[in-house]
């Protein structure tokens, strides 16, 4: 059951944005405007995949996003106003020197475009070591479905060459399907992340060592020695995914000498939805090379 | 940034020396002085030894012989955060790590969420160490949140949840 949350407002010192149109690719940066600086956002997360849910279209996130971009209690299905954009560009030289969450960026200003779907966060499951997912719903209905990933350029692993543009995510992976320990898998930061771009990695214990729940299973990745570490802060909410088949949602870090990456598994995840949500869909590619976007499930 | 409760540490630090002193044999150290400054690591604190035999007690009857306990059988301190969460007062462990120092609460987290601001996903609070034992640190949220750049390891005992920190290792 849907329980209404905080709402946020203009009030709250920001303009919401009014951007029509757009994609919802995975992939991309999400985040809110700072209340404390308009132009800037809150340190950001990572959208994983696109999704249908309760009639709108949107984007798959990690849950404590919600908990870190909005202050949304932990585990609270909530609805709420809030609208920003996906992929907030930097435009003109841009920089966050004193915003030092971004390092990657280091002079002058951000400027968010918002050239990506308006959306907002809609529905969350997260508790400490539990369910880690949200879905953010776009405010608009001009909001297109997306089965791409939007990969930036960067990250230090290439999937069979792959190095950033659009990837073509044509299935998602059930449980019983599973890719084996010792898979070689990937992960999508955006371009906000501390490292965006593609890492990727070798399953190491499935199920992992954290964020073991009864629901969700969790699996450590251990990081391929060109992406270690991983995405790092900013790109939790990501695309995991291996060849064109979506595997999860990333969650973060296990701070062991090895620093695995964990992500919530699709399957669990898309029956939870389901069950609030029986027309819950998730959106792919027909091909592996592109073509039209259709309805996936695990 | 929200002060320490001084107040509350006290009372968890003195728990602690009594329990140190019975895991050990021995008296409370005698420069135990509850006024220090508690948020600097505690460095001198002997630690068990299961490289060595472990004796058992002495037996009151002669019947019972006393034993000698193989290194590979003495308990070994926990490792994990995630087994440290729960374990009952008087757990000895060795934790590794990244910390993090926020609203005047120490964290050792087994986990980070990775968000644009990390924060724990598996943490347990930490008394006795300060941030001098991160080494090197990153700050966020206007300095509210300190966190070490690199995981450290902390040496303790479990009481009431916390890990009362014996000491602590930076990063190398």
């Amino acid at each position: 059951m849907i329980k209404e949350g905080p709402t946020v407002t203009e009030s709250d010192g920001c303009a919401l944005s009014t951007q029509t149109g757009g994609t919802a690719n995975g992939g991309r940066s999400l985040t809110v405007a700072d209340p404390t600086d308009c132009s800037a956002p809150k340190p950001p997360c990572t959208a994983a995949f696109g999704v249908y849910f309760n009639g709108k279209q949107g984007v798959l996130t990690a849950g404590h996003c919600a908990t870190v971009l909005l202050g949304v209690p932990q585990g609270q299905h909530f609805v709420t106003d809030t609208v920003e954009g996906l992929d907030l560009r930097c435009v003109n030289p841009c920089s966050v020197a004193t915003k030092g969450y971004f390092p990657n960026y280091t002079s002058a200003e951000y400027s968010a475009t918002r050239s990506y779907a308006a959306l907002r966060p809609y529905y969350n499951d997260y508790t400490l070591g539990w369910d880690d997912y949200a879905v953010w719903r776009e405010r608009y209905a001009s909001t297109q479905p997306s089965g791409e990933l939007y990969i930036v350029p960067g990250g230090t692993a290439g999937l069979n060459g792959f190095f950033g543009g659009f990837f073509h995510i044509t299935s998602f992976a059930k449980d019983s399907q599973f890719p084996n320990v010792g898979t070689w898998v990937c992960q999508g930061a955006g371009n906000l992340a501390l490292r965006g771009g593609l890492h990727c990695g070798f399953i190491e214990n499935n199920p992992g060592i954290t964020f073991t729940t009864t629901t969700h299973r969790s699996v450590d990745i251990e990081w391929g020695v060109l992406s270690k570490p991983g995405g790092g802060e900013g790109s939790s909410g990501g695309p995991w995914f291996y060849d064109n088949i979506g595997l999860g949602i990333h969650t973060g870090v296990s701070t062991g000498p090895n620093f695995w990456g964990s992500f919530e598994r699709i399957e669990p995840v898309f029956i939870q939805l389901q069950q609030v949500s029986s027309t819950t869909k998730l959106y792919c590619m027909s091909s592996a090379t592109g073509g039209s976007t259709v309805t996936c499930v695990p | 940034m929200k002060p320490i409760d001084i107040a509350r540490l006290l009372l968890v630090i003195g728990a602690a020396l009594i329990v140190l002193a019975s895991c050990t044999g021995s008296s409370l150290p005698t420069d135990a002085d509850p006024q220090n400054d508690t948020t600097q690591a505690v460095e001198t604190v002997p630690q068990n030894d299961t490289t060595q035999p472990v004796e058992t007690a002495p037996q009151t009857s002669s019947s019972v012989p006393a034993t000698t306990v193989p290194p590979d059988e003495a308990v070994q301190p926990i490792a994990s955060v995630r087994d440290a969460i729960g374990a009952p007062t008087g757990t000895e462990v060795r934790l590794f790590g990244k910390a993090v120092f926020t609203d005047g609460v120490m964290w050792l987290c087994g986990s980070i969420l990775q968000s644009g601001i990390p924060s724990c996903g598996e943490g347990i609070e930490i008394v006795g160490i300060g941030v001098d034992a991160f080494g090197e640190t990153q700050t966020f949220l206007a300095g509210t949140d300190i966190w070490s750049v690199e995981p450290i390891t902390v040496v303790g005992v479990i009481h009431d949840g916390l890990v009362v920190a014996i000491s602590s290792q930076p990063p190398e």
